[in-house]
């Protein structure tokens, strides 16, 4: 029983990864329509970045965050701007692929500039375990956990409380209507993807912290759409619930079914869901009209 | 279909041929000789390539029949090139069947499997059935790389060279001419397909599935039977592959491949026949120029390492599938008939 708390409770906090991944996902769709297929790579830029600054130039921890998520929040800009300012209202598959195709770009040139092998990442944490009773976890693990939540009920403040967020709301509502109010619509999508990196770039960090940094991290992202929908697409709660979910069950199936089961177990699961509730978790039922 | 000025359809066979007028006929039989006469004209590595073409060609007329005309979406082709490139390969050395047979056999295996991962495209569509094809990906590729004692696992397969006509084809000849004579047939049914009740129910399904039903068409037995009909070309292209290669192992079915097939659709015009054609040589030909100037790329710039020759192609690619998708959506195909239209009327400007 202690066994399978530790396994839940390692996995749950893996998962909360996959949730960050997961929420940066659905306030992209959430905005403006958009899957982003490119959210691995989008973390992966980030954790290769904050890698530089570290080994590279020898910067302190904290500046090179700081520089990380300013790095993230002009990407997200940038790659607004183009292509995907052109993508919004085209066909699915026209999305999808551009999506995917900066997902290649992206990791392509990863791969050209820090190549295949594994980068060490520098000793963020501490080495020794925490243990709490007869729960031990690793604190990479464990700080990944409590600043997942910290960020989580940080975006979740600002999308309640700020005017910023109030408008970024609005225009996910109904962009027509915010555009008539006088926002400027365009500004508040590159927003909506400026935060997204900026949260990608966060998992990227704590994933790197983790595992070291490799062009594989960038699997993570799949499995964090595959979240997003387990959850529901439009809902972000619902998000976190799939990256929860997700995560925990990873775990629990390398521990009790192995045979590298625990790589597919998330597509199984996301097969079950659509069978069974298509919309997801927690998503809306659409009527779709002819 | 647009008929050249001054040519009109007097008949029902006229308007039924797919090759209409006497200069089309003599384009086509000069490509047939031309391509027939190919082994004698390059060298074997130029053939090789042109193996290469036709056995992808095949593979993408099936996600044309699938994506392009029946609307649906499939993240998972390369994984049914997997299954039927095992089958094949497994009939062949462990059931000791002869190639011919095992061939059909591979895509029908394919067709069936595709047909269980299609199922749910009843209930879901866009976004979600691209997740559920992925997921179908990676569960594909799970079960062939973990049934080891019949597949080999990451140790690869044999698939032996074919045997017609009681001669083995080992040579890049024979086999170049197999694949001509099947990419010919494969191409023959999809064009035809795609012109009965059949394939004008799948276009009608693609641009509103709600209304193909209304109309009274099965959204059941058509969706599934476009995935059918689309794995099983993957099946036979998967099963070339195998006998092609001769060693087959997991690594040669990846993600990444179904992202090409479908990148080779779009710049090439989505449910065309001519799209599939020049959207394969097209990014087959990128793919090549790449692999060519990547390592002279990596010498120029010692600065960016060793990798950038494999990641330049990769790059290259995915910024032209971007570049497409943004200004000409409709692809090359869509280019080719605004020059045949304007060369038709020319000189005049309409």
């Amino acid at each position: 029983m202690i066994d399978f708390i530790q396994h839940l409770t390692t996995g749950l906090m893996i998962g909360s990864i996959y949730a960050l991944l997961a929420v940066a996902f659905v306030i992209i769709y959430k905005a403006c329509k958009i899957f982003n297929f490119a959210q691995g790579e989008l973390m992966l830029l980030g954790a290769f970045f904050s890698w530089s600054m570290l080994t590279r130039l020898d910067l302190n921890f904290w500046l090179a965050v700081a520089l990380t998520l300013g790095f993230a929040f002009l990407l997200g800009f940038a790659i607004e701007w183009f292509p995907l300012r052109a993508m919004v209202g085209q066909p699915i598959l026209s999305i999808i692929m551009v999506t995917l195709g900066l997902a290649i770009l992206f990791r392509s040139l990863a791969l050209a500039l820090f190549g295949a092998t594994l980068h060490p990442y520098p000793a963020v944490f501490p080495m020794e375990p925490l243990s709490f009773g007869p729960l031990t976890f690793s604190q990479q693990h464990f700080w990944s956990f409590v600043s997942g939540l910290v960020f989580l009920s940080l975006f979740w403040l600002f999308f309640r409380f700020t005017n910023l967020g109030l408008l970024m709301r609005a225009v996910a509502e109904d962009q027509i209507l915010a555009k008539s109010t006088g926002t400027r619509v365009n500004r508040f999508i590159g927003l909506s993807w400026a935060i997204a990196c900026i949260i990608s770039a966060i998992a990227g960090i704590f994933l790197a912290a983790i595992n070291g940094v490799n062009i594989d991290l960038a699997d993570y992202g799949l499995k964090a759409i595959a979240a997003a929908l387990v959850g529901g697409l439009e809902s972000i709660g619902g998000a976190i619930c799939g990256g929860l979910i997700i995560g925990a069950a990873g775990v629990l199936t390398m521990a009790y079914i192995g045979h590298g089961l625990s790589d597919v177990a998330a597509y199984i699961i996301l097969v079950i869901v659509l069978i069974i509730k298509p919309h997801g978790l927690f998503g809306l039922e659409k009527i779709e009209r002819v | 279909m647009a008929l050249p000025g001054g040519i009109f359809n007097v008949s029902y066979t006229q308007d039924l041929a797919v090759i209409r007028t006497k200069p089309q006929w003599a384009c086509f039989i000069i490509f047939l000789v031309f391509l027939s006469v190919l082994p004698w004209l390059s060298g074997p590595y130029f053939l090789s390539l042109v193996s290469m073409v036709a056995i992808t060609i095949i593979s993408v007329h099936g996600l044309n029949i699938l994506t392009g005309y029946c609307g649906q979406i499939s993240l998972g082709h390369a994984a049914f090139m997997g299954i039927g490139a095992y089958t094949s390969a497994i009939l062949v050395t462990k059931c000791g069947l002869p190639f011919w047979l095992a061939l059909p056999c591979a895509g029908l295996v394919a067709a069936l499997i595709g047909i269980i991962f299609g199922l749910p495209s009843l209930r879901i569509k866009g976004l979600y059935l691209a997740l559920a094809t992925l997921a179908a990906h990676y569960i594909i590729m799970y079960v062939i790389s973990h049934a080891t004692s019949l597949t080999g696992g990451t140790a690869g397969l044999e698939a032996p060279r074919p045997i017609l006509f009681g001669r083995r084809l080992k040579d890049a000849e024979s086999y170049y001419y197999l694949l001509l004579v099947i990419t010919f047939l494969m191409t023959l049914f999809a064009k035809n397909m795609a012109r009965t009740r059949v394939g004008r129910n799948f276009i009608a399904i693609r641009d509103n599935d709600k209304a193909a039903a209304i109309m009274g068409v099965s959204l059941l037995k058509y969706k599934l039977l476009a995935f059918a009909i689309g794995c099983f070309y993957a099946g036979v292209a998967g099963s070339l592959w195998a006998h092609y290669m001769t060693v087959i192992d997991p690594d040669h079915f990846l993600l990444i491949n179904s992202i090409w097939y479908i990148g080779m659709l779009i710049v090439g015009g989505m449910g065309t026949m001519v799209g599939v054609f020049f959207g394969v040589i097209f990014l087959k030909g990128v793919e090549l120029g790449a692999m060519e100037f990547g390592p002279t790329l990596a010498a120029m710039v010692p600065a960016l390492g060793p990798a950038v020759a494999a990641a330049l192609a990769q790059f290259l690619l995915a910024l032209i599938i971007i570049l497409f998708l943004v200004y000409e959506p409709r692809g090359l195909a869509h280019r080719w008939e605004v020059l045949k239209a304007s060369y038709r009327i020319w000189p005049f400007p309409y």
